[in-house]
């Protein structure tokens, strides 16, 4: 029994306090108590059982067709959550009814600032690696640093990685960006970067990580990264969409070359909801704006209702065809609830089983992916790696412009002697060296839009430019 | 999740016959309230469908049990239901193989050895890439029969003559000229399928891509695998306007032929060219009626409004490709072998051997990714050193820039020896008056130097 009772404790992530604690308003009693008594509360509680293997013992707050509420405490942090049904494999609730409320709830818990060694019997805590993902979407958010956060990850051993995105999602500091702008052809650098969150956190690695998506923002390109997840997670004002603008795409040509340019990327972007284990119908509602989607609840567990809109009061809607009188007007628009096409917000991807939870917090985050009680961060140069390739994309990009002024200044020194000639054109041809060398190590990070507002030259073109200069320099004669 | 599958059906074979003095299901399975364990052991479960998953339990609730086990070398952990299991072995020290040590070939059967390895009597396999993500895939640019046809010898030293080696195509192209498509098949079933069982690996296969796989009757595919959006088209100004008329009719009956080639009803490729309904329905014993409308069919495959793309869910639903596979160590089950030998060196950044005969494919790319880069340069080189000769009023000068100019020619001469259809795409030469473009050029150049 003795035993039993402390496989218990251990799913719960318990340990022995002997102070009293005061944490989130609620008074936590010495869990110094009787293994009788212990074994008491636990009967008297409710279980929930999930699909991961978690358990939690507490109290349910209230249930619905697809969620419940439910109220404990782990690591010595009294929580209050939502679960999806459909993570959930066993719900038992205590024989003896429904115990006291918090205050009564005897959590054998420390806060979770406590160190590990307060509880030698921890072997839970896991090894947490964080990314965080901020700014522009194929600039500031790149494969590279990825990569490199993913080595420092591996160097530390990290049993998960968690890839917190939040990109940019405006024009400038004053034009924020719409759902409706769309940009689903982003989904090209989308793919450039998805083996690094795909195979990234597998090359090379003994024991390859668990890997969680952690939405804040998902706008434009950024939104396919989070299907390639098995776990996403959002924040509660999250959003993730904004490429609904597919149908658009290639009015002027003919229906059946537009046909298949929408099928090509349509099928690029589902294979990676397959990727994640997604249903790829959710990828269709936000980027094709004649689709409709609405879903319903079948015991307890999410059913997709393609090409339907609502019939009752048990479906909902997720977006429809985005004609005539169902077409989003501007107070839809600029509230960010048009359903023409699909923007997830919180609620809506809990509710259709792609994201697993909603966080405001990371320790919130880390409590529900069962990162153990005082779980270890090993991100100490994430934001810093980040950072700096952030930093060296700006340089980048002013040091080019620098370049072509040099460029077109050395240009515009023809005449003088014959080593003037060649000492001008020795720093054209440095320039144009310059150019490539900043193509070949941030180029990634310099998007095409930047570089033609800005008159960067292509490879092909800066190769060709070095041709003509060298032509020029072997007909130049001393004189 | 269907590579999961695969495997798991294959432990059935490898594993059924253990003997096992183990706990009933029933008795295994904890009751009120000692309803969670979780110390790690391990254990073989016996699963009423005759399955048995040999590997560390994680975690114990109810009766239900997370076990961590390695399943065709790749480690997974498993949720199993208290009614899927008969019962559990459960072992102690060194009975069973730890979760995530390599598996042990003698442990069961049908466990894929390390494929990178080479064993002998194992039939020898390959894998060929046809395109590079990002900018590499280009089908009669980067996507070529020549590189294929000029890897045949390779080949044969590679994986012998026998007939028993094995040629995986892995598919990485989002389509390209429609030329290219007849000297691809020509190649795979004129050269490759005859020497090689050959297969597609299909990871994205669009358009030109999708046409050139359909010769093949053996097709894998990726998670995230594509396959089809073949509209052939043209385009000018962005305005593209899809193949019509005569042409899309001969395309439609070529490419007919060529799903024949492959085993494949041809409705599915018409539904890929045009776009046109497709269903159908599989009947009781898994075989698959094609029809080029949306209501014959149980399932409706395609609209008529809209294109085909299979993707893998759909390409396995509707037995279009074999298996969904992500692990190149998991192709040999797959296929149907015990296992292969993959020839090749581990390259970094490569997830399979890279064998001699890819490093010709990968060198193709390489060069024609570095000519079209330089093609305008090559050309700017050319004509500029023939004006400049042409002005030359010194002959020391003209031969300098005669000179320069046979260079420049020179590189564009490698470039369409390597790549011969630049010489349409750059030169608007067919490449029979290729040799005569040429002949001219030097004729130019001897004229210059009289």
């Amino acid at each position: 029994m003795k035993s039993m009772i402390t496989d218990i404790l251990r799913g719960l992530g318990a340990s022995v306090a002997l102070a009293t604690v005061t944490i989130a308003g609620a008074v936590w009693v010495s869990t110094a108590q009787p293994a009788a008594a212990a074994a008491k509360a636990t009967t008297t509680e409710d279980t929930l059982v999930f699909r991961d293997g978690r358990v939690l013992k507490g109290t349910i707050l209230s249930e619905t067709a697809t969620t419940v509420r439910f109220k404990g405490s782990v690591g010595g942090i009294a929580f209050d959550t939502e679960y999806n049904r459909a993570d959930i494999l066993t719900l038992t609730k205590g024989v003896a009814g429904k115990p006291a409320p918090s205050a009564d709830v005897k959590a054998p818990d420390v806060p979770s600032n406590a160190t590990a060694s307060a509880d030698p019997g921890d072997n839970t805590s896991k090894r947490v690696y964080v990314i965080p993902l901020r700014g522009e979407f194929g600039e500031d958010i790149s494969q590279k640093p990825i990569l490199r956060c993913l080595k420092d990850a591996r160097d530390n051993k990290a049993d998960i990685v968690i890839f917190e995105i939040e990109n940019k999602w405006s024009y400038n500091s004053l034009t924020e960006r719409t759902a409706e702008d769309g940009e689903f052809d982003s989904l090209g650098r989308a793919e450039e970067m998805e083996a690094a969150f795909t195979k990234g956190p597998v090359d090379g690695w003994a024991t390859p990580p668990r890997t969680i998506c952690w939405v804040r923002q998902a706008m434009g390109g950024a939104s396919f990264v989070p299907l390639v997840f098995k776990e996403i997670y959002f924040s509660p004002n999250a959003r993730m969409g904004g490429i609904g603008d597919l149908s658009l795409y290639f009015k002027g040509s003919d229906e059946n070359a537009r046909q298949k340019q929408i099928s090509l990327r349509m099928g690029r972007a589902r294979g990676m909801a397959i990727t994640g284990g997604h249903a790829p119908e959710l990828v269709d509602a936000m980027a094709i704006r004649e689709y409709v989607l609405s879903y319903t609840f079948k015991n307890g567990k999410v059913e997709l209702l393609p090409n339907q809109l609502p019939s009752g009061p048990n479906e909902i809607l997720l977006t429809d065809d985005g004609k005539e009188e169902r077409a989003d007007d501007l107070k839809q628009l600029v509230r960010g609830e048009g359903n023409d096409t699909l923007t997830f917000h919180a609620k809506q991807a809990q509710d259709v089983g792609l994201s697993k939870g909603t966080v405001e917090e990371i320790d919130e985050l880390f409590f529900q992916i069962g990162a153990g009680k005082n779980p270890i961060r090993v991100d100490a140069k994430a934001a810093q790696i980040m950072k700096q390739w952030s930093d060296d994309i700006v340089r980048s990009k002013k040091r080019l412009k620098e370049i072509i002024e040099e460029y077109v200044r050395a240009q515009g020194t023809a005449g003088g002697t014959y080593e003037e000639r060649t000492k001008q054109r020795g720093v054209r041809r440095r320039c144009l060296n310059e150019i490539k060398s900043i193509y070949s190590n941030f180029g990634e990070g310099i998007g095409g839009r930047w570089r033609g507002e800005n008159g960067m030259p292509p490879e092909s073109q800066i190769e060709t430019l070095l041709k003509q200069i060298e032509l020029e320099q072997a007909a130049d004669k001393k004189r | 999740m269907p590579r999961i599958r695969t495997s798991l059906l294959a432990l059935v074979a490898g594993l059924c016959a253990s003997v096992s003095v183990g706990t009933s299901a029933a008795t295994a399975a904890p009751f009120a309230p000692a309803l969670i364990s979780t110390a790690d052991q391990n254990a073989k479960i016996h699963l009423k469908d005759g399955r048995i998953i040999e590997g560390t339990i994680q975690r114990e609730v109810n009766g239900y049990v997370w076990i961590k086990a390695r399943i065709a070398n790749v480690e997974q952990e498993l949720t199993l239901r208290p009614e899927e299991i008969d019962k559990i072995d459960r072992l102690t020290g060194d009975a069973a193989p730890a979760a995530d040590a390599p598996a042990k070939p003698e442990d069961a059967k049908d466990v894929v050895k390390d494929p990178g390895t080479k064993t002998s009597g194992a039939p020898k396999a390959v894998i060929l890439t046809l395109g590079e993500l990002p900018e590499r895939n280009m089908v009669g640019l980067f996507t070529n029969a020549k590189p294929l046809m000029d890897a045949i010898p390779t080949l044969e030293e590679e994986l012998g003559k026998d007939g028993s080696g094995v040629v995986i195509l892995r598919l990485r192209t989002y389509g390209g000229m429609v030329i290219e498509i007849n000297k691809l098949h020509k190649v795979i079933l004129d050269e490759l399928k005859p020497r090689f069982r050959t297969a597609g690996w299909i990871e994205i296969a669009i358009s030109a891509g999708a046409a050139t796989s359909q010769v093949l009757d053996e097709l894998y595919f990726t998670t995230p695998g594509i396959y089809g959006a073949a509209v052939g088209f043209s385009s000018q100004g962005g305005v593209m306007k899809a193949m019509s008329g005569r042409s899309f009719e001969e395309f439609l009956f070529y490419m007919e032929q060529m799903s024949a080639k492959g085993g494949r009803a041809p409705e599915i490729f018409h539904a890929m060219q045009d776009t046109v309904p497709l269903s159908c329905t599989i009947d009781e014993n898994g075989d698959v009626k094609w029809y080029q409308d949306e209501t014959s069919g149980k399932f409706l495959v395609n609209p008529a409004d809209k294109v085909l793309t299979f993707n893998s869910t759909d390409a396995i639903k509707y037995k279009f490709a074999r298996a969904v596979v992500d692990d190149y160590r998991d192709l040999p089950k797959a296929m149907g072998y015990q296992e292969l030998s993959f020839v090749g060196k581990k390259v970094n950044g490569y997830d399979w051997p890279v064998s001699k005969s890819e490093e010709i494919q990968l060198r193709y790319r390489g060069k024609v990714f570095d000519d079209q880069t330089k093609t305008n340069a090559y050309l700017t080189d050319y004509q500029g050193s023939i004006q400049q000769a042409q002005a030359a009023a010194e002959k020391a000068d003209k031969a300098k820039f005669v000179g320069r100019a046979r260079n420049a020619l020179g590189s564009i001469k490698s470039m369409v020896k390597n790549n011969p259809n630049f010489a349409l795409t750059i030169f608007s030469q067919l490449p029979e008056d290729w040799p005569t473009w040429i002949e001219e050029q030097e004729k130019i150049l001897r004229d210059l130097m009289r």
